[in-house]
């Protein structure tokens, strides 16, 4: 008798144990995660709005989104969002898609802000360095290396359709020269130029593609 | 009656046992277990946690399964009603009021779909309204009609299909800090069946 309740006992145990190699195993085991899944649309750093094709059915119907994939293990990147508008809302997420950070257009009162996405080796020093300079700049550490960020912009009513997608087009992803080591001379003069106010043509062409293939 | 069974047999009978129950509990949690962290008000659910990179495993693996990209955390959220406000489940073939006060959010957007999340084709282009297009008839409530059929008012067009109602708050402080069952959602009234 003890043998058969013994064999039920270690069945139990091991369907337990199945149960969480079973759970585990499905983030590794699923064919594509959201970062993927989204890397059809395009390059890393760089926004891609997700077209009509593309969309998912978890994507809100009333708004346009754009995606930027990045890669902290290349180092920092920036992103660029103008304030005001309609709701927009800009969110950064792991590979699985899971968010760790999220701003919306209130967040952004105070003017054009940049975000700078860094690593916990990064962070520290961005934010020691960019603290002496006026332009409005939030480092975001996160453990995160790959992962994406989304923008969506909110189409409250058809008629506004032109301006979310004009609003989409003017957020931009960067890859962010970390400042030099402040050893490395005077470190003022060293500092990467501020928020890119006078924008290169370089992101004015990025722009014009998001607003393209939307 | 004694039974006697080898040991051999003991120990497939205990391993089978497992991979089935072991397999089978991780598919039903999966599918229809607990969810933790969820938030409810009424009969729509959302799950702030699940949204985010410390999702417990089985809101992950609903995640994936889904193939979620764009999941609503911190400063929005999403909740889905299945059923309307007695408990029956959302029908195509039926009318639905969805009545009450503003949804506690800054902007908000609600869209009807099928249980799989798959938008409906629908002939005048509308798959859902904004917080800006609802159109109020002289009160402070809400008032959406939600119907297979063309209605005056706000109409929200379905097709004769079971179907599911999605209420995403942006710009919220549900979740933050305040809980949702607190907060008056709308409520989702069965009208005529066909």
């Amino acid at each position: 008798m003890i043998r058969y309740w013994s064999t039920a006992l270690v069945g139990l145990a091991l369907a337990g144990i199945i149960h969480i190699v079973a759970l585990q195993l499905i983030p590794l085991l699923t064919p594509q995660l959201a970062r993927q899944r989204l890397a059809a649309l395009g390059g890393e750093v760089q926004f891609h709005s997700i077209g009509p094709e593309a969309r998912t059915p978890d994507l809100d119907p009333a708004f346009r989104y754009a995606v930027c994939l990045f890669d902290l293990g290349k180092g920092p990147v920036a992103f660029d969002v103008a304030p005001g508008g309609n709701y927009w809302g800009l969110s950064f997420h792991d590979r699985r898609g899971g968010v760790f950070y999220a701003i919306n257009n209130r967040s952004t009162e105070l003017g054009r802000i940049t975000l700078i996405l860094a690593s916990p080796q990064e962070a520290p020093r961005l934010s020691r360095m960019l603290e002496e300079r006026s332009s409005p700049h939030v480092v975001v550490e996160t453990p995160v290396q790959r992962g994406y960020a989304m923008m969506k912009v909110m189409v409250p009513s058809p008629s506004l359709t032109a301006a979310a997608i004009e609003r989409l087009g003017r957020a931009h992803c960067r890859s962010f020269e970390p400042p030099p080591s402040p050893d490395a001379g005077d470190p003022n003069r060293n500092l990467p130029p501020p928020a890119p106010i006078p924008r290169p043509v370089r992101e004015r062409q990025t722009s014009g593609n998001a607003r393209g293939s939307s | 009656m004694r039974l006697s069974i080898g040991f051999p047999t003991l120990v497939l009978t205990a391993i089978g046992f497992a991979a089935v129950a072991g397999l089978g509990s991780a598919y039903w949690a999966i599918r229809s277990g607990p969810r933790f962290g969820a938030l409810t008000a009424g009969v729509w659910v959302a799950e702030p946690v699940a949204a985010t990179a410390a999702a417990d495993p089985y809101a992950l693996a609903r995640r994936l399964r889904r193939q979620v990209v764009a999941p609503l955390a911190f400063e929005s959220l999403s909740f889905v009603a299945e059923t309307d406000s007695n408990g029956e489940p959302l029908r195509g073939r039926c009318d639905y009021r969805i009545q009450g006060p503003q949804p506690p959010a800054r902007s908000w957007t609600l869209t009807a779909s099928g249980r799989n999340g798959g938008l409906f084709e629908s002939p005048g282009g509308r798959r859902g309204f904004t917080s800006d297009e609802i159109v109020r008839l002289g009160t402070e409530d809400v008032l959406i009609t939600v119907s297979a059929r063309a209605r005056p008012g706000n109409w929200l067009p379905v097709n004769e299909r079971p179907f599911q109602l999605t209420l995403r708050l942006y710009d919220t402080a549900v979740g933050a800090g305040f809980g949702a069952s607190q907060l008056q959602f709308p409520r989702i009234i069965r009208e005529r069946c066909r």
